[in-house]
């Protein structure tokens, strides 16, 4: 699997390097972690957990932070320091341990704390990017969340507690029918099931695990779900579509095939601000033009997991 | 199913409310309930018959049992908080697996708080004028992994403690850690040596079992 990657990942030789390095220094490694507003704000958290030995760097986003144990010498507690996910702070829910690439993703819906959306998070659990949604709605206007598997749903209703959400309403619903639910929504968030290519950085048993077979699977998958979001979003409302995979047949090509399709018409790519530019062509097969505006972000470039998102509009036919 | 809380029911919640004093916020509250199935655990485990046996009511004992369950199922209930009237609206109509956040739960006419309660009522009573303990650092971690409070632990209390009261476990900083049920009352709270409270829920157990299954599959 790896060595497809050669046909697409800018200085693949530089991501193998990455990967290795970081494996090697497991003990150093670093996360990223999203301060959760509803409960604290970002200067408090960062105060607290510096109080407490954790090195923290700023991010592009201002809820955001690296953080790592400081072992420079300067901090002798840092081998009894509790690991990242077990802080008096994270129990609490001041905080979620979340990649920066998954924040960047919610921060493209474009939500802010004063309007009234309906938002969708098609495929919730755990939680993460739900809870992130909330946050940036200040606990207003309504989040449907949608888990297909129960087995999963007990994780999504902890973190929502844990996180003090309470504007969000969970169904057990596959994504591919939403529609039953007969509502339309102002944004919805698609963070698609995906071969998970993307977090090989940091679980390298994905080298092996993984089969082109599993790639074809998700993509017919993400195919139906992209189509019946489009489906149930409002005339000028925006759906981020997302996955933390590499492979292009999880990404732009299911966005060029929509695009090809007779929603095709209704909805245009939007810019995003981060991220390397969607690639243009795969396999000799040139995408819609538009798809330059989708992103990619790279674990060796961009020091976040392995990640794509695409943001598109509706457009609303009576304004034109 | 999802609900509005019927006149009982929310006689249930303003006596609570008053109780820790934030009756003033029930108010401005959108509460739905939901109905919940639960199997009786003496019925389930064949103590229900001996109990009745105990009891002498040999002779009625299938009708009683079954209208002690269908009784339970009645009356157990989650009480959850929704953000806005809208999604209230929602839970009732399209009736979710889950909505806003879970406050508590009444179970035989009674109101038993949750974690997420005990964060209401410190955000929104300052005054300290209801049933707690604020510990010091070394017994708040203990209670973070289930462990119960001995009196040493205890800083400060509420002078008001009623022995097998419902508590509310803070740190040092004044942060809801945990719900406690008290052994003693008043100044005996600090006895050192001695539980003197229970720990029935604590923000750390629910975290640390995830934690734990997950290690097992590896």
């Amino acid at each position: 699997m790896i060595s497809r990657f050669l046909t697409f990942i800018p200085n693949t030789e530089v991501l193998l390097e990455y990967i290795e390095n970081l494996n090697s220094k497991r003990s150093n490694n670093f996360e990223y972690i999203r301060a959760n507003n509803l409960k604290i704000k970002s200067e408090e958290l960062e105060k607290a957990l510096i109080d407490k030995g954790y090195r923290i760097d700023k991010t592009i986003l201002n809820e955001v932070f690296k953080i790592e144990k400081a072992i420079d010498g300067n901090n002798s507690n840092a081998n009894i320091l509790p690991s990242i996910g077990s802080t008096l702070e994270y129990l609490k829910g001041y905080y979620y341990i979340q990649d920066l690439s998954s924040c960047l993703a919610v921060e493209e819906l474009g939500i802010n704390e004063n309007n009234s959306s309906m938002v969708l998070d098609m495929a919730a659990s755990p939680g993460g990017k739900t809870t992130f949604i909330a946050q940036k709605m200040n606990n207003n206007g309504n989040i449907i969340a949608c888990e297909p598997n129960i087995k999963r749903i007990p994780s999504l209703i902890f973190n929502l507690s844990r996180c003090n959400v309470k504007n969000t309403t969970i169904f057990n619903i596959n994504g591919e029918n939403i529609d039953e639910l007969g509502i339309k929504f102002d944004r919805i968030l698609l963070d698609a099931p995906c071969s998970c290519e993307g977090i090989i950085a940091k679980d390298q048993t994905r080298k092996k695990s993984r089969e082109y077979k599993d790639i074809e699977i998700c993509s017919i998958k993400q195919k139906t779900l992209i189509k019946s979001a489009i489906k149930v979003l409002k005339p000028g409302g925006i759906m981020v579509y997302c996955t933390c995979s590499f492979a292009p047949e999880e990404n732009e090509m299911i966005i060029d095939e929509l695009l090809k399709s007779n929603q095709g018409s209704d909805v245009k790519i939007e810019p995003i601000r981060y991220g390397i530019d969607g690639l243009p062509e795969f396999k000799n097969k040139k995408f819609n033009t538009d798809i330059k505006n989708t992103k990619r972000l790279y674990p060796h470039i961009h020091n976040t997991n392995g990640f794509f998102i695409a943001k598109l509009r509706k457009i609303n036919k009576c304004l034109n | 199913m999802f609900k509005l809380a019927s006149d009982k029911e929310e006689a249930i919640l303003k006596r609570e409310f008053n109780k820790w004093s934030i009756f003033d916020i029930y108010k401005d509250l959108e509460i739905v309930i939901k109905i919940f199935k639960q199997k009786d655990p003496k019925y389930l485990e064949g103590k229900l018959d001996k109990v009745l046996i105990e009891n002498n009511n040999l002779k009625n004992r299938n009708k009683d049992a079954s209208k002690d369950k269908l009784k339970l199922m009645d009356n157990n209930c989650n009480i959850y908080l929704c953000s806005n009237k809208e999604q209230k609206e929602m839970a009732i109509k399209m009736q979710p697996l889950h909505t806003g956040i879970m406050i508590g739960q009444i179970k035989n006419k009674k109101f038993i708080p949750n974690l997420n309660f005990a964060e209401i009522i410190v955000k929104y009573n300052s005054t300290l004028n209801y049933p707690y303990v604020i510990l010091e650092n070394k017994g708040s971690n203990l209670v973070l992994y289930g462990r119960d409070i001995m009196g040493k632990s205890v800083l400060e209390f509420n002078n008001q403690i009623k022995e097998n009261q419902i508590v509310i476990i803070l740190n040092q900083k004044k942060e809801v850690i945990g719900i406690g049920r008290s052994r003693y009352n008043n100044k005996l709270i600090v006895q050192t040596d001695k539980i003197t409270v229970d720990n029935i829920q604590d923000i750390g157990t629910h975290y640390l079992k995830y934690e734990n299954k997950h290690n097992l599959k590896i």
